[in-house]
């Protein structure tokens, strides 16, 4: 592909300062992010994999422009989004949005579907908002008379199709979805990550996948990075990255994978429908 | 074995739950959490209990330990050492609980107290059950935590939790299990909160001590990756009863049960091959979960069932044996195989 790509992110370092705790030195410094550069085409899906403290959501949070990076940059279809005015990040913020990991803790739980589906969108017209709901939803595979009710009231998997269709609202380039399925139970997740295919072929969404799982990373992703202590230590396609690893550390989260030889997937022993 | 043998059988199981049922008091009325579930498990023996959120496999590790929420009724019989735990009053339980069974559960930062060093926390146990003296205690810790292979641990006997990584905590938490040598250890879910290299290791640890100690080990998860490595038993759970049981092999060489099936076929294999550079669409379960209010009089999968037949609705299923030690609760599984 040489069209340009929607997601550039470029030499990106991400500093944090701790508190101080001597008053004869410096306050230490953590560098979360140690200078990640990738590219991402549209319509395309790039896994992020890596363990805890590697660096993956902090990735997220300046690619979502929720932080400014220390240095480096992160452009989406070609603009620069730390180098926005306030206003014009606001107005770009419809072209990417992000879906979490927790459905429990990422819907507020005082209000209705049809409020927190409707929240990204800004100066639209309630008629239409709700029309646009009312599609986002239907997009997810919920009914409209889901509009009135409360997040209670829905299983851990319809909460995160509440929350995917709050990030479809605006029609987005790009989502950043960070841990996605981690929470549901495997057939719950098997539907999501059939939706997630399933939006990507009709809109031609782009996915910026974190997980921790690699199996859910080989299953949604084209492309994958790698992660160890803020640096990319591997990329590439996922085929090649995850059949033959060529970073140590790589392979080492590969060996660790339980029961990765065990039967799974069997298809062939399912009804044929 | 120096138990009263009360069972007829010469070496009767550690553990026998037979037709166990829990009644949970809900706004809707009363719900069925378990409705018969039944299991032996012997010295040294390691058993998995697999399903998906609210099949009631954290509910028969709760009412195993005696810790069933407050209202909840529970009818047929857990034998432990052929003592019967239900119906015990609470101090007879406290003085099995944490001494004959050990517990591991699923949050490290959560089970430990963040106000005390863990090596008070180590030590608790064998204070209460054992008698032991504060010193006494304090070496047998720093020996647990040898065993379980904590770095420095004779530096970190006066660390507190925050001070240690998840694997560490957790490494920290099966100490505690471990300290008064139960016949029995309960694992519920100890390494779904960690890292996939950090999981290896609390795995392979759990397996060795297993295998040193001779406890048995009930371990439940909803990773069958986990389970392939770590249990030679399995019984699969779906609303609140066991769908199919047999040894972990056989289980996944013949997926009886079509819950079974639709478990492993809804879960993305690494390396699968790509079609036109795309994953095939997974398999998915139809429908949800019933709630526990709403559980239907027959199989319990009946409405998610691609099998399923008028006779399924009926009534709930016997279980039909499959192979050596291997049943599955299905009428059709003859068919299906």
């Amino acid at each position: 592909m040489s069209e340009t790509p929607l997601l550039e992110v470029r030499d990106l370092v991400k500093r944090y300062h701790l508190p101080r705790e001597n008053l004869f030195q410096p306050a230490p410094v953590v560098e979360a992010l140690r200078g990640i550069s990738f590219t991402v085409h549209a319509g395309r899906s790039l896994g992020i994999v890596g363990e805890s403290g590697s660096g993956k959501s902090t990735l997220a949070r300046q690619v979502m422009a929720l932080e400014a990076p220390t240095s480096g940059s992160v452009r989406l279809l070609g603009r620069d989004l730390h180098a926005l005015s306030p206003t014009e990040l606001i107005a770009a913020r419809r072209d990417f949005q992000m879906v979490f990991q927790d459905p429990y803790g990422s819907l507020d739980p005082r209000q209705r579907v049809g409020r927190i589906v409707a929240e990204p969108l800004i100066g639209v017209a309630a008629d239409e908002a709700r029309q646009r709901v009312a599609e986002a939803l239907n997009a997810v595979g919920l009914r409209n008379s889901d509009i009135d009710k409360y997040p209670h009231e829905f299983s851990g998997g319809q909460r995160q199709r509440i929350a995917i269709a709050r990030a479809l609202i605006t029609q987005p380039q790009l989502i950043v979805a960070d841990e996605p399925v981690s929470a549901l139970d495997v057939s719950v997740q098997a539907q999501v990550l059939n939706l997630l295919a399933d939006l990507q072929a009709e809109f031609g969404i782009t996915y910026l996948f974190i997980s921790h799982d690699l199996a859910v990373v080989d299953h949604v992703c084209d492309e994958v990075v790698v992660m160890q202590s803020g640096r990319i230590v591997e990329q590439g396609p996922t085929e090649q990255v995850l059949q033959q690893p060529s970073h140590i550390y790589t392979r080492s989260l590969l060996a660790a994978v339980p029961g990765a030889g065990t039967p799974s997937a069997r298809v062939d022993l399912l009804p044929q429908a | 074995m120096s138990v009263p043998e009360t069972d007829s059988t010469p070496a009767a199981p550690l553990l026998t739950v037979a037709d166990l049922r829990v009644t949970l008091a809900t706004p809707r009325g009363p719900a069925d959490a378990l409705r018969g579930v039944g299991f032996e498990l012997a010295r040294g023996e390691t058993l998995g209990l697999i399903g998906e959120s609210g099949c009631g496999k954290s509910m028969t590790a709760m009412a195993v330990m005696g810790l069933l929420p407050t209202g909840a009724q529970v009818g047929g019989s857990i034998r432990l050492n052929g003592q019967e735990l239900v119906g015990l009053g609470d101090d007879a339980m406290c003085r099995i609980r944490g001494n004959r069974i050990g517990m591991v559960f699923q949050e490290p930062m959560t089970a430990l107290n963040p106000l005390h060093t863990i090596g008070t926390q180590i030590a608790e146990p064998l204070l209460l059950h054992k008698g032991l003296t504060r010193s006494a205690a304090r070496a047998e810790a720093l020996r647990l935590l040898e065993r379980v292979q904590l770095p420095n641990a004779a530096q970190r006997l006066d660390a507190y939790p925050h001070q240690l990584s998840g694997g560490q905590r957790q490494r920290v938490t099966i100490a505690i299990a471990l300290a008064c040598g139960p016949d029995l250890l309960i694992a519920d879910e100890p390494t779904t909160a960690l890292d996939v290299t950090i999981q290896a290791e609390i795995l392979a640890l759990i397996n060795e001590l297993v295998r040193d100690s001779g406890m048995a080990l009930l371990m439940i998860s909803h990773d069958l990756g986990v389970m392939a490595q770590l249990v030679s038993r399995l019984l699969v759970m779906y609303g609140g009863t066991v769908v199919e049981s047999g040894p972990t092999a056989e289980v996944f060489a013949h997926l009886a049960h079509p819950y079974t099936r639709g478990l492993f076929a809804a879960r993305p294999r690494l390396g699968a091959p790509r079609v036109a550079g795309r994953k095939p669409r997974l398999a998915t379960i139809p429908g949800r979960v019933p709630e526990l209010v709403d559980m239907p009089p027959g199989c319990p999968f009946a409405d998610r069932c691609a099998w399923v037949i008028d006779a399924c609705r009926a009534a709930p299923p016997a279980p039909v044996n499959v192979g050596t030690s291997h049943d599955a609760r299905c009428l059709r599984v003859g068919e299906i195989a």
